[in-house]
């Protein structure tokens, strides 16, 4: 027998796992060969090595975890468990559960007029109310100037707004002090602010109307009250200088306001007019609003052409859509179901 | 090993008739042998107990493929190291392999201050070589000089010839000798 023969069997000879026949010709071999001898030995220490490990002990409770887990467990939460507890299948289930509320809501909003008018109609009485307060009252001419002079209060709020805020100055006393934060169903606020704005005007409406500026985006509601503070301030000027609205409007006209902030609050009519000439029409539109008492909140120039945002009362409405007819071919996009006392109305004039 | 197959028949028995009170034997029984394999191959405390719990469920599970001419401790062995040797195998464990992981951080069953201060550069350098053997014959080793199975128990749990495991557990012990020359006298 070779070294190499006799030390591959060196392992099960340690292990006495060799045939006799085996065993003894390795034995042999190692008697005469003191190489293998040591190379038997370092092979036994290592071993010797192995053997003294000492065994290892599964933790504490561990055969009370193995019974937990082996325990048969009632099939219905079997068949839970199988459903939806593995994430790759609630994951999926639970979204398009999601889904399908928010698609069912939806419908159901879209489905239902009733839903869509009351979400709608809930923030326009209120602040359609404020104005009529005020509209009797002539604006004190001194309080006109300081507003003019603040040039913060111009620049912050929309070209007209500052001297509209002081018109409620002289309004009905009981109203109290402006509400830091709006909501939708407060009635006037913005009277309210404006009522402390004639107080201290000077810095206060520095301030308020900085606030107002901040808090605009957020509340729809916020072109309808400017709106309705300008028809105040155009009713109660145009008693003290009767000066003609047409020229007034045209001299508005450059300094047109964005047309993104009155899209917030649908209008209850729109319509188109067609007419041959913008110009002659523009003026004979704002004598007529001026003659059926209405007021023009808004003037931009649209993709098309001039549009204008006007206020009138319910009762003048049919007369004026007489006369538009004289204007030119009016054409009605949209008209809610049930007019307001105040008709808000945007008018599109197309060549 | 330690039972007689007449007590394991007797288990056996019991398992299949579904007594609850025969599990929980076999597994106060087994645990320490199974934990052990489990640690010695996967290196990691939590994962060795994961998979010695996964053992035994399967055991539970499949009691009734077991066969009478065995053991139940090797046939509990079979499962377990097919179990570990899978893990092993399995790429997304290859990867998070390293060479220090494993057998060298295993800590002894009676962990103390004291035991982890003393614990001599030889045996660091034991588990070091253990860890470091290839799968195949380090549970090969871990069958035979740590878990005491004999050849025959070997073969029969990793369903290898008897040549072979002979073969393999020689290499891994020449391969363990090399290691720890140094040590050895």
């Amino acid at each position: 027998m070779t070294c190499h023969d006799a030390r591959e069997q060196l392992s099960a000879l340690i292990d006495d796992a060799l045939g006799a026949e085996e065993r003894s010709a390795v034995e042999a071999h190692l008697a005469t060969c003191a190489e293998c001898r040591r190379e038997l030995q370092r092979l036994r220490g290592t071993v010797a090595l192995l053997r003294a490990i000492e065994p290892v002990r599964a933790p504490a409770g561990f055969v009370d975890r193995v019974l937990g887990a082996a325990r048969p467990v009632p099939w219905p939460r079997r068949l839970f468990r199988a459903l939806l507890l593995p994430w790759p299948v609630k994951l999926p289930v639970e979204a398009a559960a999601i889904v399908l509320v928010a698609v069912g809501v939806v419908y159901v909003f879209r489905t239902t007029p009733e839903l869509q008018q009351a979400s709608r109609f809930e923030a326009t009485p209120p602040v359609a109310t404020a104005p009529r307060e005020i509209a009797p009252e002539p604006p004190s001419p001194d309080v006109n100037q300081k507003a003019v002079g603040t040039p913060e209060a111009a620049r912050t709020q929309d070209k007209d707004q500052g001297p509209d805020l002081q018109a409620p100055e002289k309004r009905a006393p009981e109203k109290k002090v402006a509400p830091a934060t709006r909501t939708f169903t407060e009635p006037g606020p913005q009277t309210k602010e404006a009522e402390q704005r004639g107080a201290k005007l000077d810095d206060a409406s520095r301030d308020v109307a900085k606030r107002q500026k901040d808090v605009r985006p957020a509340t729809p509601a916020e072109p309808q009250v400017a709106g309705k503070l300008e028809e105040s301030r155009a009713r109660s000027s145009a008693a003290p200088t009767p000066e003609p609205r047409a020229d007034a409007l045209q001299a508005q006209r450059p300094a047109a306001t964005p047309p993104a902030v009155i899209s917030l609050v649908p209008p209850d009519v729109s319509g188109r007019l067609a007419v041959t000439d913008p110009d002659a029409a523009l003026q004979s539109l704002a004598r007529l609003i001026a003659r059926l008492g209405g007021v023009e909140d808004r003037r931009f120039v649209g993709d098309e052409g001039p549009i204008i945002e006007l206020t009138i009362a319910r009762e003048a409405y049919p007369e004026l859509l007489r006369e538009l007819a004289g204007i030119g071919r009016w054409q009605v996009t949209r008209e809610a179901p049930a007019l307001p006392e105040k008709v808000r109305i945007v008018l599109r004039i197309t060549g | 090993m330690t039972e007689r197959t007449g007590d394991d028949a007797q288990l056996v028995d019991r398992l299949r008739r579904g007594d609850p009170r025969a599990f929980e034997e076999l597994v106060i029984a087994h645990q320490h042998r199974v934990f052990g394999v489990a640690l010695r191959m996967l290196g990691s405390r939590a994962e060795a107990e994961e998979a010695a719990q996964e053992v035994f469920l399967r055991a539970h599970r499949a009691i009734a493929d077991f066969r009478g001419d065995a053991k139940l401790s090797t046939w509990l062995y079979a499962i377990a190291s097919r179990l570990c040797l899978n893990r092993l195998a399995s790429s997304e464990r290859r990867l998070a392999r390293e060479g220090e992981e494993t057998l060298a951080r295993i800590p002894s069953s009676h962990p103390s201050p004291a035991d982890e201060l003393e614990r001599s550069e030889r045996d660091a350098a034991l588990h070091r070589a253990i860890a470091e053997l290839s799968d195949e014959r380090r549970m090969v080793v871990v069958l035979r000089d740590l878990e005491g199975l004999s050849y025959e128990e070997i073969a029969a749990a990793l369903d290898l010839e008897l040549g072979t495991v002979r073969s393999r557990l020689h290499r891994a012990r020449l391969d363990l000798k090399e290691k720890l020359e140094r040590f050895l006298p």
